[in-house]
């Protein structure tokens, strides 16, 4: 682990957090800050502010009236969803470049998209964790493979031949080839932005949940927004396979199986009018 | 395309489909411009109704709707069949568990619909 962090250290042009997104995790936290605080720090950003705008008044949202502002996108939405909208503009706009020809960047995004919709889904009916940081959390969580697809790019294309030849899933073939994974590379990547622990142990744990210490229910509902998500075929994780079904894990989900039906129907409505995240991606 | 009575037949109207008697032999085809001696022969013949172009523009908006039609019809259904192979194979190591032949059973049928677009 610390010969990954030194790895990872190493990359010079790995994308740090952007000042506004900095601030905005800052000034959240604090009980005096207005929606016209925020408004004033996303501002600075025009591009980041129209992005911003973009997905606020997209069917995702559904909102009968034009939301013009970013603060009446703030009273709207809450102080966490829009951080939560500048921290997706950001990290999409990070990991543009193509990287590795046998990783498809586009439906790879689609999937994190996917995987960030089922959990939202999966914590509003479950109660067990925060929507938004749930749905950040499913939307980040497979950060690190992105991360190998612009700066570890021969470890990359080592595991994507691996996985063309042995069919198997990512997770496999990277522990055959390297000595790292990139739920390790996710982690610290998140962890050097400074986000939630809960979301940093998400990235890390979501293949073994039951090993999680800091926030278990959230890493279970990324475990089974992965699989959800791939069940559903929602573009593209790396591999052809789906991980088997964690049960202790599914057991903090707050869930019953007659619950699971009626959440993947709304996780597809929600997927697809989810056009003007995948148009950001 | 639009369905008129043959009272309200009148010459110029271009006919959408084959106009048949009784015996189901086409009297008219398809195609036909109606001259006045067309329309009498079909209220001679108590022919009910019609099938009639609006107009060529019309026509050809119908027959280009119709091929997009078609066509989107076509990729859904290809779409629907490579989900359906794609969750079949995504799952063939796992189906020993129980819970995961829920999750297939559940996954299957969102497939067969097609119900993820794009």
């Amino acid at each position: 682990m610390a010969d990954l962090q030194r790895m990872i250290e190493g990359i010079s042009d790995l994308p740090t957090l952007p000042d506004v997104v900095a601030k905005l995790n800052q000034v959240i936290l604090s009980p005096d800050t207005s929606a016209g605080d925020i408004n004033d720090i996303i501002t600075q950003d025009i591009s980041l502010s129209a992005k911003i705008l973009k997905l606020v008044n997209s069917p995702f949202y559904g909102f009968p009236r034009r939301i013009t502002t970013i603060t009446y996108a703030v009273v709207i939405l809450g102080f966490n969803t829009v951080r939560n909208l500048a921290l997706s503009a950001f990290v999409f706009d990070s990991f543009k470049k193509k990287g590795t020809r046998d990783f498809d960047l586009k439906g790879f995004w689609r999937h994190c998209i996917g995987t960030a919709i089922c959990a939202q889904v999966i914590a509003r009916k479950g109660k067990t964790w925060q929507v938004e940081e749930s749905f950040m959390s499913g939307l980040l969580y497979e950060v690190g493979k992105v991360v190998m697809n612009q700066h570890l790019t021969d470890d990359l294309t080592r595991v994507m031949q691996k996985i063309k030849s042995d069919d198997c899933l990512f997770l496999d073939a990277e522990k055959a080839l390297l000595d790292y994974d990139h739920s390790q590379v996710g982690g610290l990547l998140l962890d050097r932005w400074n986000l939630p622990p809960a979301m940093v142990e998400a990235a890390c744990m979501y293949h073994t949940p039951a090993r999680a210490e800091v926030a278990p229910a959230l890493c279970a509902i990324v475990h089974f927004a992965d699989i959800m998500s791939r069940a559903l075929c929602m573009g593209f994780s790396g591999d052809s396979k789906i991980p088997r079904l964690d049960e202790t894990a599914f057991a903090l989900l707050n869930l019953a199986w007659d619950d699971i039906p009626v959440l993947m129907d709304q996780a597809v409505d929600e997927y697809n009018s989810a056009g003007a995240f995948f148009d950001l991606a | 395309m639009d369905k008129i009575p043959t009272s309200d037949a009148a010459e110029g109207m271009k006919l959408a489909r084959d106009v048949m008697d009784d015996m189901g032999r086409t009297i008219l085809a398809a195609g036909t411009v109606l001259s006045a001696s067309h329309c009498k022969m079909l209220a001679r013949r108590e022919i009910e109704f019609i099938m009639i172009h609006g107009s060529e523009a019309e026509a050809m908006r119908q027959e280009a709707d119709d091929l997009t039609a078609a066509v989107k019809e076509e990729a859904a259904d290809n779409r629907a069949k490579k989900c359906v192979a794609r969750v079949q194979h995504m799952f063939v190591d796992v189906m020993d568990s129980e819970p995961m032949q829920r999750i297939f059973r559940l996954a299957l049928e969102h497939a067969r619909k097609g119900s993820i677009r794009g």
